[in-house]
């Protein structure tokens, strides 16, 4: 039987240009260009803070230098905030300061005489490490920037100088944020106005080395410790007692320290950058990356789709955007301990660009696209698995197809938990027609033997070459030339790199061998950052009001209003994105293909690896002999030739021998609780498991309750530690339990870890990095002066309420009755380390305090974390265990949707924030569907029965159905998921 | 006023990077000979500034000359919004720019020849 569903896919909005076609946004003034490098200066600077949610200044650090010479350098502190910094405490830093031949200011003195002489005057570039938490530091004054680029962020006021504009700080995730300074006042003379002369106001030069780190540097967030360490700089982190404690010379040291060692990072950082040799792009410009991989793209005369083919029609961008769906991430064999070979593809994207040919989508001058629904329903009941070992096949997959899904095995995304949307490869029935990638569609034949029944196709072939498209010399190697116009640019990347590796392996001198690790790892960064991202990247600005949208989907195009308004990314280039994410997927399939024709299952698979699994009974031997079929069925798609395996068998099969793997199996064991839920260990002699690979999905958010020094110590690690696990010592901690409890046989019963620390209340960190977080302390804030305020940037604490100690709470009358009404709070609290935090904690939508007793604690967090389901399948409910099964859904009606992952940082520490979702809604002729729909399910239920589900009277309900009211989206949502479940139980 | 300048005015860094930013470049030079100091920089409006935005970076010597080659153009009683006229001055301006070079790619190219014998001398001896 099928399940009732709206699922949803990605729409491409556009601002609505009026009936006439006319933009009715006003056109933008055009105005001269800055300067986009900064000068030869560099100001360098720290703050040291109280640690109490106030997160006060006390004292920063910090350095002037021209050219990389140090020209001044001093200490400046806060002197009108005795909490924060004693009398005594002043006396001792003026001690040091004159005993050391430093500079000493005030923090007004410092803001004049350094700050803004240099960041504002001078041009300099402005360094720190967490640089939005030094900036809030300082600031006098904070509100809500109003410019359009910096919407959603902070203008900081760091001077009551009438001509110091305050300083905008706008974050987008933990490593990245925008800053710069506020236009201020008349930047034009009277004779450039008459003259029409327009100048950019200064925007300052802000240098968070925190995100050229993450960029540089393969992704990673780093500490200031870790990245010195990691960067080999002279000078180190030094070790201190604690902030809060009176001032030392040697905490001065420490200061002092911080801001030396900033500095050389930032000077090996700024190496390394200029070692990629893209001198057109200034290394403050470089976000991420996506960034780097944009100004490669740049550097070789690329120009984007936007540029070179403007006129793609939005309706056939639409199209390509609703076939737009993420990799796969699925579990088949929950809450099971099995026997695993664990294998990946060797750079899945780069490699099925590579066989697609998409580069020559990247570099040519747009493309043209013809109909291919005759050659394409050919290709498709022709096609069969051995078929796709031909690499011309993939060459052929550069189309999509519109499908009349009928049960049709296809990626589905839906809310299958009634609150977030995820995607599951599922099958399908519709009565409207969808687009799909032709990959999906031929994986579809794989899974389900059937060819889905092709309506129409688009075929997409490449234009002619741009002019213009210049060689360019890998880290400034002329012996590393590559050339964007010949040959293919990701084959060539991923051929060089493995040459390079292969060279890190033979070479013995560490200067060489530190060298060759430079290379690939730019080699790597190259390949990763042009081969993906960049071509699926919108931008979402959010407005106060919803703004008049033109939303193209499927086929026919509505307006629809929406405070959320995606701006395309400079390289934005839905073909591209989506063949490659639909050709990962196919690959993925033929692997899931391939695995069952050799008689061998598989426990999970993630984007580009897949567990495969033993089946019971067979003997370990034949199962690795199978499983070495499988593999080396993908030798023939190998692109590159280097004699390395396509679909490669990965280190954690293989015993280690002195911290590195051998090359003898040891026994590989999986268990999986949902999508990216999942553990590999191997088990001991005496049954107890050693990890493997652990994920910390589900666990990340939380501040860890104990290191390595608290650690129980009856759980054991591997030799070499947590090094390469990449988890903390807690989260292997309960992984380890939770492997325990299942290898003796007491799944639903499992010890977490024997220490009082997890039986503290489980509580996240994040900072109040934007005015509508910060708006959660408004009654905290409120009557208090700067100094006992939530600040910009502070963290705070995000706790879960628990419901039985909400309902006991409520017994006894602990709880006002405004938190009643809003149901389980959302609890926050201002930041503080001490077991004290918990009782300052409110619930964020009512601002009413919440007593401690109702804050769920690690324990109660963790108790659940083995039994989280996997719903997007059927027999992935909470205690279900063994094989999943794809369900079967009846598509009623399209929700169109924007970016998926918007926000979802904020999200990922404070929750599911229903505003962050971009969601379009359906076309009217789907909104009927779905009325449709409700009306024979409340025929069936009855009308009383859905809307209580659902949450609304009946009276209300009735006014839907018969058409007298429109309804919410999220009454519209609420109803459907209560139909869902309606339709399930009376299965 | 004077307090809002204060940085300005009194900082030669200041001042430079302010020149900087009007030349929109952080190295600016004569595109005739090279002059690089800021302060005997000026832009020059190549096709005169009623009839065309685009500037070039000229030291005062010889923006003053261009001017005054301007000065014998057709007087400007034209119609600035006209494109043949507009052409018409930036190809007059442009003639005498060249003219300009040419005398300029003369001089180097002889300062060139004597500068390699003079250093053929010094090998030889």
């Amino acid at each position: 039987m099928t399940l009732p569903m709206t699922i949803a896919v990605r729409g491409y909005a556009v601002p609505f240009k009026g009936h006439d076609g006319a933009d009715t946004e006003k056109p933008k003034a055009r105005r001269q260009k800055g300067l986009r490098k900064p000068s030869h200066e560099t100001l360098i600077f720290d703050c040291e803070t109280t640690t109490d949610h106030t997160e006060n200044l006390r004292f920063g650090t910090y350095q002037c230098r021209r050219k990389g010479q140090l020209i001044e350098k001093g200490i400046f502190y806060e002197p009108s905030n005795p909490k924060a910094l004693s009398l005594k405490d002043i006396g001792v830093i003026r001690h040091y300061a004159s005993k050391h031949g430093l500079d000493c200011l005030t923090r007004d003195a410092f803001i004049q005489k350094i700050f803004y002489r240099y960041a504002y005057a001078y041009g300099a570039a402005v360094v720190g490490f967490n640089l939005p938490f030094d900036i809030s530091r300082l600031a006098i004054k904070y509100g809500t920037a109003h410019a359009r680029d910096m919407r959603g962020g902070f203008s900081i006021k760091l001077s009551n100088t009438p001509h110091h504009p305050n300083v905008v700080i706008k974050h987008l995730n933990s490593r990245t944020s925008f800053i710069r300074f506020a236009a201020s006042g008349q930047r034009d003379s009277r004779s450039e106005r008459k003259k029409g002369i327009k100048k950019q106001h200064r925007k300052g030069y802000f240098q968070d080395i925190r995100t050229l780190a993450a960029a540089l540097l393969g992704g990673r967030s780093h500490s200031l410790k870790s990245l010195a360490d990691t960067l080999q700089t002279e000078h180190r982190k030094l070790e201190v007692d604690g902030h809060d404690l009176p001032i030392t010379p040697r905490y001065l040291d420490y200061a002092m320290t911080d801001t030396q060692v900033t500095w050389e990072c930032y000077e090996k950082l700024l190496a390394m950058y200029a070692a990629h040799g893209l001198t057109d792009m200034p290394a403050h410009r470089i976000y991420s990356e996506a960034s780097l991989g944009k100004a490669y793209l740049n550097h070789m005369g690329i120009l984007p789709l936007c540029k070179v083919q403007p006129d793609v029609p939005p309706k056939l961008l639409g199209q390509l955007l609703g076939t737009y769906y993420g990799g796969r991430s699925e579990v088949r064999i929950r809450r099971q301990v099995v026997r695993v070979l664990y294998a990946d593809f060797r750079s899945m994207y780069p490699t099925v660009c590579t066989l697609m040919g998409l580069w020559r989508h990247v570099i040519a001058k747009g493309f043209d696209h013809e109909d291919w629904t005759e050659e394409a329903q050919s290709l498709l009941q022709a096609v069969e698995l051995g078929a796709l070992q031909d690499k011309g096949l993939w060459k052929a997959l550069t189309a999509i197809v519109q499908i009349e899904p009928d049960g049709d095995a296809v990626p589905v995304r839906a809310a299958y938990d009634g609150k977030s949307r995820t995607i599951g490869l599922n099958h399908l029935t519709a009565k409207e027609p969808l687009w799909y990638t032709l990959a999906d569609c031929i994986a579809s034949k794989l899974i389900t033997g059937h060819a889905p029944k092709i309506i129409r196709a688009v075929r997409f072939r490449p234009r002619a070459l741009q002019e213009g498209l210049m060689p360019i010399p890998i880290g400034g190697d002329t012996n590393l030339i590559l050339d964007p116009a010949n040959g293919d640019f990701f084959r060539e990347l991923i051929v060089q790199r493995g040459k390079v590796q292969d060279e890190h392996k033979r070479e013995t001198d560490p200067h060489k061998r530190e060298l060759l690790d430079a290379r690939q790892l730019m080699l790597k960064l190259l390949a990763n950052s042009t081969s993906y991202g960049i071509y699926a990247e919108q931008n979402v600005q959010s407005y106060d009001r919803p703004r008049d949208l033109e939303l193209y989907g499927q086929e026919a195009s509505f307006r629809v209003g929406s405070k959320s308004v995606e701006e395309p990314g400079s390289h934005f280039h839905p073909l591209v994105a989506t063949l490659i994410t639909g050709a990962a997927r196919l690959m993925l399939a033929c692997a899931e293909c391939v695995a069952d024709k050799n008689g061998i299952g598989w426990a999970f698979c993630d984007t580009d690896s897949l567990a495969l699994a033993r089946p019971e009974g067979m003997k370990d031997d034949l199962f690795l002999k199978r499983c070495a079929k499988i593999t080396s069925w993908f030798d023939k798609l190998d692109p590159y030739g280097d004699g390395k395996p396509l679909f490669k068998v990965e280190d954690q099969n293989f015993r280690l021998k002195e911290g590195k793997p051998s090359q003898a199996h040891e026994p590989l064991y999986a268990l999986a609780i949902s999508a990216k839920r999942y553990v590999l260990f191997n088990i001991g002699a005496d049954g107890k498991p050693t990890i493997r690979k652990a994920l910390a999905h589900g666990l990340g958010h939380l501040l860890e309750p104990y290191g390595e020094k608290d650690a129980p110590k009856s759980i054991s690690l591997l030799p070499n530690g947590l090094a390469g696990l990449e988890v903390k010592r807690w989260q292997h901690d309960i992984w380890y339990q939770i492997i325990l409890a299942f290898l003796e046989g007491h799944p639903n019963r499992i010890e977490l870890p024997r220490t009082r620390k997890l039986d503290r209340p489980a509580r996240s960190r994040y900072g109040a990095t934007t005015p509508a977080l910060l708006s959660w302390f408004k009654g905290f804030n409120s009557g208090k002066s700067l100094h006992d305020q939530v600040k910009p940037f502070n963290f705070m604490l995000a706790y879960s309420a628990s419901k039985a100690g909400f309902a006991a709470a409520l017994a006894n009358g602990d709880i006002e009755d405004d938190l009643i009404e809003n149901g389980l709070p959302a609890v926050v609290a201002p930041f503080g380390e001490s077991d004290d935090a918990p009782k300052k904690s409110f619930d964020r939508k009512s601002g009413k305090p919440v007593p401690p007793s109702i804050l769920k604690t690690y324990r109660e967090a963790m108790a659940d974390y083995a039994w989280h389901p996997e719903q997007k399948f059927e027999n992935g409910d909470r205690s279900d265990t063994g094989v999943t099964r794809r369900r079967h859904i009846n598509a009623i009606a399209i929700e169109y949707i924007g970016k998926e992952a918007n926000r979802w940082e904020e999200q990922f520490y404070l929750g599911e924030l229903p505003e962050a979702a971009i969601e379009y809604g359906a076309s009217n002729q789907g909104n009927n569907q779905i009325v449709d729909t409700l009306a024979l399910v409340s025929k069936q239920a009855g009308q009383s029965t859905l809307a209580a589900r659902a949450g609304i009277t009946r009276q209300e309900l009735a006014a839907i159905l018969q058409g007298t009211s429109k309804p919410r989206r999220s009454t519209l949502k609420a109803l459907m998921t209560a139909a869902m479940q309606l339709t399930e139980e009376g299965r | 006023m004077t307090k809002k300048r204060q940085f300005d005015h009194r900082d030669r860094i200041a001042r430079a990077r302010r020149k900087h930013e009007h030349f929109g470049t952080t190295e600016p030079a004569c595109s005739v000979c090279g002059e690089s100091r800021v302060a005997l920089l000026e832009k020059h409006h190549i096709a005169g500034r009623a009839y065309d935005p685009a500037t070039m970076i000229l030291c005062k010597n010889h923006h003053a000359l261009m001017t005054e080659f301007q000065k014998d153009f057709p007087p400007d009683a034209g119609d600035p919004s006209n494109a043949l006229e507009r052409i018409g001055r930036m190809l007059l301006n442009l003639a005498e720019l060249f003219a300009i070079l040419v005398e300029k790619f003369k001089e180097f190219g002889i300062y060139l020849i004597e500068l390699a014998r003079k250093e053929a001398e010094g090998a030889g001896s």
